[in-house]
């Protein structure tokens, strides 16, 4: 989007809240006089570098709080990842993060001049080079590990004593003992994942730069485009590539991507399924490593994505097919494979009691217990697709984002209005006919 | 399946020092040793816990022993041919374990997966033997009529016998029972033990029922087996089972 209406667009007022900062800082702290600002080359890496340094160093000037504002929300995301996988994993994750994120806040224009050398005397920062952890970030390091190294071993210990609670005791008297004392409750309370959760909403809030007083001081102009959006072009709609063109455009886009990709999740639903493939090492290695691949392809944006397939593949709807049948892949795959860890084992159990083999197993134990799942899952597929068909079209792949993005750059605010109106007739349409089959089947 | 001349007295399942140890450390059985008979209507006794599904499931391998031996017809089972093992010894659930969303005449065909092979272990096609089987199973436990219902529209007594008639179809020589009447009401377990002495007797299937209530145990079975914390701790015929029987096995 290059053109903007109006005095007051976004990327003006970003280029003054940076000039802002910048009069602000040398105020706030005498500035480093000594090295001379690095300008790197071009490079998305570069970039990303770039964008950390600017985000860290203005913000957070003590370097202690800003470690742990970097680790908090990182603690938070570790905390996912060990009930998704496995502690080892956990920690792991926590170590990279850690590294990478503090590395990147400490960054500081005196500490890369140690990498300086005669020839090259402004060295570009290396992030990977240890000579440059400063001893915050090392204690950090090691202060974040132990609390997780901690709680992670206070909860482990406490879980198998609550197990073996199932299995042999017997009197009321004897389960409040194993709850333990007041002391190791406060040890095995998830205290940790709920201080986690509370810093990492306070720093969500303030990278998202939430600010009410701009909200409604910029009313105004909301109300006059609002106006204009309510107030929908109906002529927009039969005319050549027009609205109704590119809406069936968007729901076949979304037919498409949720029926590959439901072809997809059917095969590998089964691989991803714990109670089929725990039982036997091999699958055991099959099913982490497709659920390794899953949570991979899960944290990609579907718009991202497009992108990609815009660009490898020419626009128009079929990048758009592309990105929605791995959206979709993943999501049903997810979904397929908890119905199937759902079902009802005694079933598995009877087929193979009988003398049917594994492939029996699925055919008359799995299938039938989760078909109408399936049936349920791949409509709630749809649901979401038709959402993300209809904003794809906004990077060049198709459909009534396509529109969209056209009237927009001509500035036909009522025809973007009369699209709206029509993508939401039509997500309603879905949204109830899905939800009626669901009801009907489940 | 020959209702000829039943040779009883020969041994049919013998176990020699059975333990299993379940991965938390919990010893559910204990170094058992049993001699089962052709042809034996055995019942297993013993409170919640003392062990007797961990021993009916070793049988069939559902549950792999950590040592001890178990032979079937003189010959020891291992884990290797596990479908060949498991088509000879039938099994029927307590919770009956029927794949409720087809139909019974369907379900009752299952039993034939065993004898499946090649392509039949990608997609076994039922052949008209297979058929003419299940049907011959529904109507000895006269639920013909129901053939093309789905499975869970049938009350928990008639589900039990779909899996009775499951089980007949794998035309078995052994056929064990876990807790086959336990989410039945009195009357439906008369009927079902009824039926599964009358196929005892008629065929000649061992049959090894896992049972809870005493009286049912004493009432059907030839002989009488007392589990305790994984230990056999009674083995006789049901007139042995007296008061100080009782309460060893059950306190
Ligand atoms: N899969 C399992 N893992 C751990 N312990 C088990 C498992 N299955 C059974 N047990 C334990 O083994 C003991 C014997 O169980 P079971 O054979 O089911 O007894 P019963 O059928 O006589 O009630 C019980 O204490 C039970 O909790
Ligand atoms: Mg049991």
């Amino acid at each position: 989007m290059k053109k903007y209406i109006g005095n007051e667009d976004p990327v003006s007022h970003e280029l003054e809240t940076i000039e802002k900062r910048k009069l602000e800082t040398p105020e706030a702290e005498p500035p480093m006089p000594t090295v001379p600002p690095y300008d790197p080359p071009v490079g998305l890496m570069n970039q990303f570098r770039r964008k950390w340094q600017e985000a860290g160093k203005p913000k957070y000037r003590n370097p202690v709080v800003a470690a742990v504002l970097q680790v908090v929300p990182g603690l938070g995301y570790v905390y996912m990842w060990r009930m998704a996988f496995a502690a080892l994993t956990a920690f792991l994750f926590l170590l990279a993060y850690v590294i990478l994120g503090l590395r990147i806040l400490q960054y500081k224009p005196e500490v890369n001049a140690r990498l300086a050398t005669p020839v090259n005397p402004n060295p570009e920062p290396d992030l990977w080079n240890w000579s440059l952890l400063t001893p915050e970030s090392i204690t950090l390091l090691w202060v974040a590990l132990a609390l997780l190294a901690i709680n992670l071993g206070f909860r482990t210990y406490h879980q198998a004593r609550l197990n073996n609670l199932n299995l042999q005791v017997k009197s009321l008297a004897e389960i409040r003992k194993a709850r333990g004392t007041f002391i190791q409750r406060v040890l095995t309370f998830n205290y940790l994942a709920l201080i986690i959760f509370v810093f990492g909403i306070l720093q969500v809030a303030k990278d998202s730069d939430f600010d009410l007083g701009r909200l409604i001081s910029k009313l105004d102009n909301i109300k006059r485009y609002v106006g204009e959006l309510l107030n929908p072009n109906w002529n927009a709609l039969f005319t050549e590539k027009g609205i109704m063109f590119r809406a069936r455009e968007t729901v076949e886009i979304s037919i498409i991507g949720t029926l590959a990709g439901a072809v997809v999740a059917l095969l590998i639903s089964f691989l991803a399924a714990r109670n089929l493939m725990g039982r036997n090492p091999i699958t055991n290695v099959a099913y982490y490593i497709v659920r390794i691949i899953l949570s991979i392809q899960r944290s990609i944006p579907t718009l991202f994505l497009a992108i990609v397939f815009v660009v490898s593949v020419g626009v128009g709807p079929f990048p758009a097919v592309l990105a929605l049948t791995i959206f979709s892949a993943g999501l049903m795959t997810k979904l397929f494979s908890e119905a199937i860890e759902a079902i009802d084992w005694g079933q598995v159990e009877a087929i193979s009691a009988a003398g049917g083999g594994p492939v029996h197993v699925v055919l008359f134990a799995v299938i039938p217990q989760v078909l109408p799942y399936y049936i349920s899952h791949i409509l709630y597929s749809w649901e979401v697709n038709i959402h993300s068909a209809s904003v794809l079209g906004l990077v060049g792949a198709g459909g009534i984002g396509q529109y969209v993005q056209d009237a927009i750059n001509t500035y036909k605010y009522a025809d973007i209005g009369m699209a709206l109106f029509i993508v939401i007739v039509i997500t309603m349409a879905i949204d109830f006919t899905s939800a009626y089959i669901r009801a009907k089947i489940l | 399946m020959s209702s000829g001349a039943i040779e009883t007295g020969a041994t049919q399942i013998e176990v020699r020092q059975l333990s299993k140890v379940y991965p938390n450390g919990l010893r559910a059985l204990d170094n058992v040793n049993v001699d089962i008979k052709k042809g034996e209507f055995v019942a297993i006794i013993g409170s919640s816990g003392a062990g007797k599904s961990t021993f009916i499931r070793s049988i069939n391998r559902l549950v792999q022993p950590t040592s001890g031996t178990i032979k079937i017809n003189g010959e020891i089972v291992t884990g290797n041919d596990l479908r060949h093992l498991r088509r000879d010894v039938a099994m029927i659930f307590q919770q009956f374990n029927l794949v409720k969303r087809l139909t019974v005449l369907r379900n009752v065909l299952m039993g034939r997966l065993g004898y499946k092979n090649g392509l039949g272990l990608i997609y076994p096609i039922f052949n008209s033997k297979d058929v003419d089987l299940a049907l011959a199973s529904l109507q000895r436990l006269g639920i013909a009529e129901k053939a093309y219902i789905r499975a869970d529209q049938l009350s928990g007594g008639q589900q039990q016998r779909v899996a009775i008639a499951r089980a007949l179809t794998q035309e078995p020589s052994i056929m064990l029972a876990d807790e086959p009447v336990a989410s039945l009401d009195p009357e439906t377990s008369i009927v079902v033990l009824d039926i599964l002495k009358r196929i005892n007797r008629e065929d000649g299937i061992t049959t090894v029922v896992n049972l809870h209530q005493l009286d049912l145990a004493k009432e059907y079975a030839d002989r009488v087996i007392g589990f305790k914390g994984g230990k056999l701790v009674f083995e006789g015929t049901p007139d042995q089972v007296t008061r100080e029987v009782y309460e060893k096995v059950y306190r």
